[in-house]
């Protein structure tokens, strides 16, 4: 089940969309796991399936739509049997008692994640009532605590103010405040940075490394932003259409990335000092309704074969470093990916 | 990318904007009585050559926008003259007559941030792209057709497409089909209004490739406006960085990546994630966020946040003024003169001493 040293594990995880249009495989077998104190970071363009995932950790899938088809969620305890987070009833007590305590999540949107009605020590205090046993007082004190340690200045004044009245980074700020105040053993962060400016998410990146070590948490970031990812994150998996294509330390996929997908990726960003015309993968992304054989990413690819209309197996070239790819089968060479970096 | 030497006073510039101001009215009560105003372009001068691109930054709230959609005057300036140059003269976009105005907007085109807002979602690509033509009697229907198709093969997409919907199609797609319809008449300057922003990076690089060769087979100029800072150093020549309305430092681009002259400037490039997990870049922490736009900060209205500020900063408005020594390089600061700032490469070779270290 577990590794002595495995916060979270995500075995075979299938989470499907029944729509009018037809069945979307948003999530097919993908495993993975966190370990503790560790920052695993979740990469993929739009539609790859990186939203879903983080939900899925949850149970937060949006029902009837939604389904979880398959898999296992294990989530370790201190000197207990893991537990199961998928056996558990969606809208039960016990995992109202993982959401929030152990396991929190940060969305993308701090604008609409908020609720405008109450104030912000409100919202904070909330969530410490829920899972402590406290006095309105000492929730209350909690809430100041917390805003102090996400860099709030004020935060005897803030406590009372409304999310209009935060700006952006402020609100992302104060929904890290809401996440981290009950201890949670894994932070789920969803794009927190994504909808801010450069200037207000370094500051966001730099705190959420600080809080890390302070509160000795893990957390699992998912992002698009491959710059992001390079700064935050220890391990990485790549996501395409669903699927887990890549994974390593962040210095593997980095530095000597394996498959062709995380290859172009790397190519196609634009960089400071890079001149002359940048990569770019052909193509788009496949429409789920429309997925091709074997590998998703074979449309797309420039080594594409024969072989590839075959789904290829999860290879291994180091035991940290896996690509989903034909080319490291038996006798595959790779590609030479030295001139993807730099 | 080659360019001849270009005037850096603007005389031989396409586009010339000076003191473009926009404010947008702050109204209260019952009566709705005006109780201030949003300076969103406060006094902004600049140019723009033609095979140009001229990048604009900065946070969101800066204005970079609403400077772009004065402009066409897509909304109304409040002040300042917006002189395009139509045909063989300068024309003040901003006092044109009804006429005037519909020929510069035939050639001053504007593609927006949203792929899926920006087109209709119930005409064909054909009518979409064809609508400037339509629109404008340019030619017939037959015509019209053969237009499209060339239009459509001029941004990579297959004339097959011509009868489609735009929901059918991707983000990048989209965004091809906003670039066709805007090249549909005699497009000379293109304000791309965060165009490549909404993209995922596989295929924002398409599309950047795209704007780069298109711009070098018709000669057009681009305002690309982005908060992208390693995008906008790709496709621009020269940037402009905007903080709170007004343009706190204007250069070349390598230069202005190498060698800030702005405080504002060489927070933004530390704050460039660099992609390298084994670099960790020395970071300038800029304080707090951006402030009020309703309420600015009196005297240069970055010195809340800046950490070279004195006591001049807060009371006197800093003018974008030619650095001495260095033409072409214009920066708003009053100690831009003493200050040695730290540029792209210099933050991340100290980044890279720390490491070691």
């Amino acid at each position: 089940m577990l590794q002595t040293n495995e916060l979270i594990k995500v075995e075979d995880l299938q989470v499907f969309f029944h729509t009018d249009e037809g069945i979307v495989r948003a999530v097919d077998n993908v495993s993975f796991s966190v370990v503790q104190g560790e920052t695993l970071g979740v990469l993929g363009e739009s539609g790859c399936g990186k939203s879903v995932t983080a939900r899925a950790v949850l149970n937060l899938i949006p029902r009837p739509k939604g389904r979880i088809h398959n898999g296992r969620i294990w989530l370790a305890r201190d000197g207990k049997q893991p537990l199961d987070i998928l056996s558990l009833r969606p809208y039960g007590r016990q995992i109202g008692r993982i959401r929030g305590r152990e396991v929190s999540i940060v969305f993308q949107e701090p604008m609409t994640s908020l609720n405008p009605v109450h104030s912000i020590g409100r919202q904070i205090m909330e969530a410490v009532q829920l899972h402590n046993r406290v006095s309105k007082r000492e929730a209350r004190q909690r809430a100041m605590e917390m805003l102090d340690r996400v860099g709030i200045s004020a935060p005897s004044q803030a406590v009372d103010k409304y999310p209009h009245e935060f700006s952006g980074g402020m609100r992302q700020r104060a929904m890290i405040a809401i996440a981290l105040s009950c201890n949670p053993r894994l932070l789920i962060a969803d794009e927190p940075t994504t909808a801010l400016d450069v200037t207000i998410e370094s500051q966001i990146l730099e705190l959420l490394s600080e809080l890390k070590e302070s509160m000795d948490m893990s957390i699992m970031f998912i992002t698009h932003d491959l710059g992001v990812i390079g700064e935050i994150a220890d391990r990485v998996i790549v996501m395409y259409a669903g699927k887990i294509v890549e994974r390593g330390l962040v210095r593997d996929i980095f530095h000597d990335p394996k498959h062709p997908y995380t290859v172009k990726l790397l190519e196609s960003r634009p960089r400071v000092g890079k001149t002359g015309e940048l990569s770019s993968i052909a193509g788009s992304v496949p429409s789920p309704f429309e997925l091709p054989a074997g590998c998703y990413f074979s449309p797309r690819c420039d080594y594409a074969h024969e072989r590839c209309r075959q789904e290829p197996a999860e290879i291994e070239i180091t035991p940290e470093h896996t690509a989903k790819c034909w080319l490291f089968s038996e006798g595959g060479s790779g590609i030479d990916a030295e001139a993807a970096v730099n | 990318m080659t360019q001849k030497q270009l005037s850096t006073d603007g005389s031989d510039a396409i586009l010339r904007v000076s003191g473009l101001k926009k404010y947008f009215p702050i109204k209260r009560g019952f009566f709705k009585r005006v109780v201030g105003h949003v300076k969103a372009v406060d006094d902004v001068t600049f140019h723009l050559h033609s095979r140009e691109t001229l990048g604009l930054v900065g946070e969101s709230g800066c204005g970079k926008t609403t400077t772009g959609r004065c402009i066409p005057r897509l909304i109304e300036p409040t002040a300042g003259t917006v002189e395009y140059l139509l045909g063989e003269r300068f024309v003040d976009v901003a006092q044109a007559e009804r006429d005037t105005l519909a020929a510069i907007r035939r050639e001053v085109q504007v593609v927006f941030q949203d792929p899926f807002s920006s087109l209709n979602p119930r005409m064909t690509v054909g009518d979409i792209i064809g609508e400037p033509l339509k629109v404008n009697r340019v030619c017939g229907r037959t015509e019209r057709i053969d237009r499209v198709r060339d239009l459509l093969r001029r941004v990579n997409l297959s004339t097959d497409m011509i009868n489609r919907y735009p929901h059918e199609f991707s983000g990048g797609q989209r965004q091809r089909i906003s670039v066709a319809r805007s090249l549909a008449l005699d497009t000379k300057v293109i304000i791309c209004d965060e165009a490549v922003s909404a993209l995922d990076v596989s295929v924002q690089a398409q599309i950047i490739n795209m704007l780069k060769r298109l711009q070098g087979e018709m000669g057009l100029g681009y305002l690309f406006i982005a908060h992208d800072l390693n995008v906008v150093e790709h496709i621009s020549h020269r940037v402009a960085v905007m903080y709170l309305g007004r343009i706190a430092e204007m250069s070349e681009t390598k230069a202005l990546y190498q060698q800030p002259f702005h405080p504002y400037t060489e927070a933004l490039l530390s704050a460039i994630p660099t992609g390298d997990p084994d670099v960790q870049k020395q970071r300038i922490f800029l304080r707090g966020g951006v402030p009020d736009v309703s309420n600015p900060p009196p005297g240069c209205n970055f010195h809340t946040r800046c950490h070279y500020a004195q006591d001049i900063c807060s009371r006197e408005v800093p003018k974008l003024v030619e650095k001495k020594g260095s033409p072409g390089r214009f920066v708003a600061c009053h100690r831009a003169e003493e200050l040695e700032l730290l540029g792209y490469d210099a933050l991340q070779a100290l980044a890279e001493r720390r490491q070691n270290a």
